[in-house]
């Protein structure tokens, strides 16, 4: 389960909020978890069970970083994208950081449904069985979440172009 | 339900590419592996189960791969705890300190939480089911196994009757007791015990007895061999289970 699981609870995790530097503590924090109630877990829904348990573990990170926020307000304010060059659009490391950013700046509930469809190909069917909603809702989700992402990576490329063009 | 096209197969521009790409590549670190397998008290683990069989061959593998880890462990007991209780010293980047105290305490209240209740159990909700933490740490490996994929044989083993064999009597005894057939377990033991006089899975199908017998009304005979079992291996992973099924 480690081995077929890593990368998708990893990324899971991260997409939906858990800081990189923890990442690493969340996943194993997840795979304990599910090994813990392991005799409730049936043997395929392992992945669906993994899959909340990581979205609460990124709930629980997401918390805690706003926490950290608060407290620290200043060090919010200095949150100031840096200007995106277009040698660097392809940039994995700065296209990570955007993308955070971006995902950041959206609602829970649509960034969730976003990063499932989107970034990990759940079907809509799976989408409402793992969040318990119903399908409805998970389609208008969506179409929101689609239409926030691309209004805030467009805000973003053209913030960009026109830092590039000044 | 008709479902849009991934964004990622018609992206609007480049960086929105650059974006989905960046998410959907997203990899956990080289020692992320590592130290899940080190915090779940799985690592040095040697089983005869190929990764690529585990990978192909889906849940019901993986089920078997499960007992066939929790006898590694068994065998690995003495190591496991102390690295456990090593864990419960290590800084910060390496395997967890206190995984399930951490995940017990991750709050269902927020929006995110409460709109993904599980399909079948809650996951990481109920720190009840969470026993205290040194024994949790040392019950993982056995009640976690199932999670191991990679291995290799032991060679001191291959002498002894097939440990797949084994593996799958006790398989038969776990899959009756979660189907709430104490008398199946009972029976699927009693034949692991006549097939396997020198089992090496013993101190599992021990386990797996005093759950059954709990289940099957007779709790007070569950009781007395949890207590003598944890006389005799107060410090096994397997402790916290043992208290569970008999309810001590």
């Amino acid at each position: 389960m480690v081995d077929r699981y890593l990368d998708f609870v990893a990324r899971v995790l991260r997409n939906a909020g858990t800081p990189e530097a923890e990442v690493d503590d969340d996943v194993q924090r997840t795979f304990i978890a599910v090994a813990n109630r392991l005799d409730d877990v049936r043997p395929d829904a392992e992945k669906s069970f993994l899959l909340q348990t990581a979205l609460r573990m990124a709930a629980h990170a997401r918390r805690t970083l706003a926490r950290r926020r608060e407290v620290h307000d200043s060090d919010a304010q200095l949150r100031i994208p840096t200007p995106l060059q277009p040698e660097q659009m392809l940039d994995q490391k700065r296209s990570r950081e955007l993308l955070d950013e971006v995902l950041e700046q959206m609602s829970v509930e649509l960034r969730t449904v976003f990063v499932l469809y989107e970034l990990e190909e759940l079907s809509m069917t799976e989408i409402a069985t793992t969040l318990r909603i119903p399908q409805g809702t998970v389609a208008s989700r969506l179409r929101r979440a689609r239409a926030d992402f691309r209004d805030r990576v467009r805000a973003l490329s053209g913030a960009t172009h026109a830092e590039v063009g000044s | 339900m008709n479902e849009p096209t991934r964004m990622v197969h018609s992206p609007e521009s480049e960086l929105e590419r650059a974006l989905l790409d960046a998410g959907r590549s997203y990899t956990a670190s080289g020692s992320t592996r590592a130290k899940t397998l080190l915090a779940l008290g799985l690592t040095a683990v040697t089983t005869s189960a190929a990764p690529s069989a585990a990978a192909a061959a889906g849940s019901s593998l993986s089920k078997a791969t499960l007992t066939k880890v929790a006898a590694t462990v068994l065998v690995m007991g003495a190591v496991a705890v102390p690295v456990w209780r090593y864990l419960d010293h290590t800084p910060s980047g390496t395997p967890v300190t206190h995984p399930v105290a951490s995940a017990a305490a991750v709050s269902p209240t927020s929006p995110a939480v409460t709109e993904q209740t599980p399909v079948e159990a809650v996951p990481a909700e109920t720190p009840a089911v969470a026993p205290p933490r040194v024994e949790v740490a040392e019950a993982q490996p056995a009640a976690n196994a199932r999670s191991v994929s990679t291995a290799r044989t032991d060679p001191k083993a291959s002498a002894a009757p097939p440990l797949t064999a084994e593996l799958a009597a006790l398989d038969s005894a776990r899959t009756s007791l979660s189907h709430s057939d104490p008398a199946g377990a009972l029976t699927a033991l009693d034949s692991y015990a006549r097939n396997f006089p020198r089992g090496r899975l013993k101190m599992e199908a021990e386990v797996l007895r005093i759950g059954a017998l709990a289940k099957s009304g007779q709790t007070e005979v569950a009781r007395k061999r949890a207590e003598a079992f944890l006389r005799l291996h107060p410090d096994s992973v397997l402790a916290s289970r043992v208290r569970s099924y008999a309810g001590l």
